[in-house]
């Protein structure tokens, strides 16, 4: 034990050292930090100075030489198309300053406005009443020539010729607009880009604000989210708003009309606008992320665990079974055994025929190589991928790895990294990072409900893509899977909503565990999903690579964010307005849960969750019945209530088969008269073997796939350890009762998986699907 | 029993001593992003700024230069 001691010195004492060290090294940054803000700042307004001085010393040569003067205006009004030889293209500033409309000190002054509040030079000019509206507009018809972005992003230094055309040649093969190309090949930055668009069009540049003011000049949130445009300054006869896509005339007579103003439209960056979402309009779309759903489909939402009517019933139904076990438990308990022999033959039954239609080879979308080679890439669209994360930083160097692996035109990807205002952590890690622009970081607020589905709903405002589709921190989507899912979308029915990618793990050699679970999605991902795709069924969709047409999604209110299993809720709601579902033959793999009890937490919030979805969608039993059909009702209720009743009834009839085995008591043979007892027997032994038969075939099925496509990171050997799962299924059992215990307790709490034990050991991210 | 307590306090104050390390490699991190962040900042403007330092002398020579008699 003094040995524990002095080894717990020797690392007490190198903490310390390294305490101290990094003191010091947070000393030495601030000052050094510091001492570059000044430096910078002193550098930019030596060279603002000189930018002053150069109109200055411009405005002082033409006073000596009046002649000269004379000429250069008469060379400009008479030669409006075209600047006066060996100068530059001259901008609106200096036309006017050599115009000698405006003298060197009011152009600094209205420069110093721009930079400060943004807006045109010649409206300022205008606004200080240096010249009039229609000095300025006479110059602007004269001698405005419209430049191609990439020539006005060449003339005004950001680009060189030979960027350009590589970015040209790019265009040609992915399409997409240049600007967000240059961005995506990191030639630009998206400042520049709105810098040269507001040149392009004629308008002004966001540039710096004041939030106070802003904030008073707030449009309401309805409007703003109409016309894509937040307001950023307003008084009586002007409301300036900034917008990253410029309005046309119509939109801005509208939107002038609706709030009594004349409106000038300023350009700023995407990233820019989101930041000024989330400062101006962020407790409204927080509140759309949590409430939109409660409040517009209050019958969809798990906000409410159980309804009035539902406890009513419950109590009913416990009324009637505590009189009935006084009337005669005997028979009462034979009953209900016999309810239950019955129901889980059913269960049997079902899940066999799902297996057995699972099977069928199109059971699955599927595409070879050259149906993806043969993809032209301008027809792809603006994709978005939403990845919610919390407390994951150690994972998200390899997140940017996997998602840089996918094989889909980066300047149609829309990245929105997905992390909550507490977790510092992830921020500083994802800035330290210098993520290229598709790439983005959107802070979720503070509030209750913290769940994923909240993340998404906020993450989903303002997604840009036609698609959109969601990974966890951890997933390694196969690099294919966007065009895949863009083909299986081409190929199906308008009416289908939703692609649901593969799930599997890459650590399923790690330890029994990840055997199981391997084991267990092999069979549900590969077998039963399809199976119940074929028959057409609700499909409860996997929580992640489920890729949604965006408009679709919206119109459905998007995820539940008080249903800890937002993404099954969400397959139901899917059915329900005669959306489909379909599978797609592609993987992402993700991290299986190796740890005891981070599983526990996990799967009794899946449980948890069935259950909140089947309480939520039985309120009207009726009206469900109604809205899915007879196949589609029975198809849920077999969905919803499998997983968390099998796995609660189990330890009851295995105590009980223990029990008989143990002391053969009459008693235990008694509740299973007649008939009911072939059908338990059958059940134990065909039922069970049945169950494990699925695993060891869909383990099978996956790991023989694979291996024809060259693929080893899952083996056949993985295949025997579906011997052993009953001990899976008495860990079900604990997770279960967990699940019925929290539902009561904490309906809402989200017991957080942790990701990224075992990240680096298991790299299958240079493997193609294909 | 005295061992036992040692141990555990001593552990304790590793944890604790770990947390603090923690806390601190994250405010160097935030400090890096913060040089980063301004460092990406100043260089666009001053980019910018030497842009319209060169295109201001350009213009400065084209004054210098202009012919007296244009219609030639």
């Amino acid at each position: 034990m003094n040995i524990e001691i002095w080894r717990k010195k020797g690392q007490l004492s190198r903490l310390d050292t390294e305490i101290t060290a990094n003191r010091e090294k947070i000393q030495q940054l601030t000052i050094e930090n510091n001492e570059n803000k000044q430096q910078q700042r002193l550098h930019v307004q030596e060279l603002q100075a000189e930018i002053e001085a150069a109109y200055e010393r411009i405005e002082q040569k033409l006073s000596e030489e009046p002649h000269k003067w004379t000429l250069i205006k008469q060379w400009i009004r008479n030669n409006a198309n075209a600047d006066p030889p060996d100068f530059p293209p001259l901008r609106i500033g200096e036309r006017l300053l050599l115009l000698g409309l405006i003298n060197a000190r009011q152009l600094n002054k209205c420069l110093e406005e721009q930079r400060i509040h943004g807006g045109r030079l010649g409206d300022i000019a205008v606004r200080f009443g240096y010249v009039d509206r229609s000095q300025i507009q006479d110059i602007i018809d004269q001698s405005f020539k419209r430049l191609l972005l990439g020539e006005q992003l060449v003339r005004a230094g950001y680009l060189k010729r030979d960027q350009l055309e590589e970015a040209l040649r790019v265009q040609q093969s992915v399409g997409g607009d240049i600007g967000s190309i240059l961005i995506s090949m990191n030639l630009i930055t998206p400042a520049q880009l709105t810098e040269a668009l507001a040149v392009q069009n004629q308008t002004g540049r966001l540039m710096a604000y004041n939030k106070q003011e802003v904030m008073n000049a707030k449009l309401p949130e309805a409007v703003a989210q109409r016309f894509k445009a937040i307001a950023i300054r307003r008084s009586v006869d002007q409301c300036i708003i900034a917008v990253d896509a410029l309005l046309n005339d119509e939109a801005i007579h509208q939107l002038a009309q609706i709030i009594d103003t004349p409106v000038t439209q300023v350009l700023a960056s995407p990233w820019e606008m989101e930041l000024l979402w989330d400062q101006i309009y962020q407790e409204e779309q927080l509140h759309e992320s949590t409430e939109k759903l409660k409040k517009e489909q209050p019958e969809n939402s798990a906000s409410q665990t159980f309804t009035f009517a539902q406890i009513i019933c419950m109590i009913v139904i416990g009324i009637v079974i505590a009189a009935a076990l006084l009337w005669n438990w005997f028979y009462t308990l034979v009953i209900i055994n016999v309810v239950i022999q019955l129901m889980y033959f059913s269960m049997t039954v079902t899940k066999f025929i799902m297996i057995l239609y699972g099977t069928k080879e199109n059971a699955q979308i599927r595409f070879n190589a050259k149906q993806i080679q043969d993809i032209d890439e301008r027809a792809l669209p603006l994709y978005t991928i939403l990845v919610p994360m919390y407390k994951e930083s150690n994972v998200v160097p390899q997140l940017v790895h996997n998602l840089d692996q996918l094989d889909y035109p980066k300047n149609k990807l829309d990245i929105r990294l997905l992390i909550e205002k507490d977790d510092i952590e992830a921020q500083e890690v994802i800035q330290s990072l210098h993520l290229p622009s598709y790439f983005q970081m959107i802070i979720i607020p503070e509030g209750q409900p913290k769940t994923k589905p909240k993340a998404c709903n906020y993450g989903l405002i303002r997604a840009r893509g036609k698609y959109v589709v969601i990974y966890d921190a951890e997933d390694r989507p196969d690099p294919d899977q966007l065009k895949k899912v863009f083909l299986a979308f081409q190929q199906s029915p308008e009416h289908t909503a939703c692609i649901q990618a593969k799930l599997n793990y890459f650590n399923s050699r790690q330890n029994l565990l990840t055997k199981f679970f391997t084991q267990e999605y092999s069979n549900w991902f590969e077998l039963l999903l399809p199976g119940i795709m074929q028959i057409n069924i609700p499909i409860p969709l996997g929580g992640t690579s489920n890729h949604f047409k965006t408009d679709v999604l919206k119109k459905l209110g998007a995820w539940d964010p008080y249903n800890v299993t937002e993404d099954a809720d969400l397959g139901i709601r899917l059915y329900k307005q005669n959306y489909t579902t379909r599978v797609v033959d592609s993987r992402t793999l993700e991290e299986a849960n190796s740890r005891f009890m981070n599983w526990i937490h996990q799967r009794s919030r899946w449980i948890k969750g069935y259950m909140q979805t089947w309480l939520v969608h039985m309120r009207h039993p009726i009206k469900l019945h109604q809205e899915l059909g007879i196949k589609g009702f029975w198809g849920a209720q077999f969905m919803l209530l499998s997983s968390p009743l099998l796995p609660m009834l189990n330890p009851i009839f295995w105590s009980l088969l223990v029990l008989w085995y143990a002391t053969h008591a009459g008693w235990i043979t008694a509740f299973f008269p007649g008939i009911i007892y072939y059908l338990a027997a059958a059940q134990l032994i065909l039922g069970n073997f049945l169950f494990i038969y699925t695993n060891i075939a869909g383990t099978y099925w996956v790991v023989h796939e694979l291996y024809r496509k060259k693929e080893t990171w899952l083996s056949y050997g993985l295949v025997r350890y579906a011997l052993l799962t009953p001990i899976y299924w008495a860990m079900m059992s604990i997770a279960s009762i967990k699940a019925l215990w929290q539902l009561i307790r904490k309906p809402f709490y989200w017991e957080k998986t942790v990701h990224g034990f075992d990240q680096e050991r298991y790299d299958t991210t240079k493997s193609n699907s294909l | 029993m005295l061992t036992y307590s040692a141990v555990g306090l001593k552990e304790m104050t590793v944890a604790q001593l770990q947390d603090e390390n923690r806390q601190l490699e994250l405010q160097i991190l935030a400090l890096k992003n913060e040089r980063a962040r301004a460092r990406a900042r100043y260089e666009e403007t001053i980019k910018k700024l030497q842009a319209t330092r060169e295109h201001l002398l350009q213009i400065e020579r084209g004054v210098d230069h202009f012919p007296k008699d244009i219609s030639k």
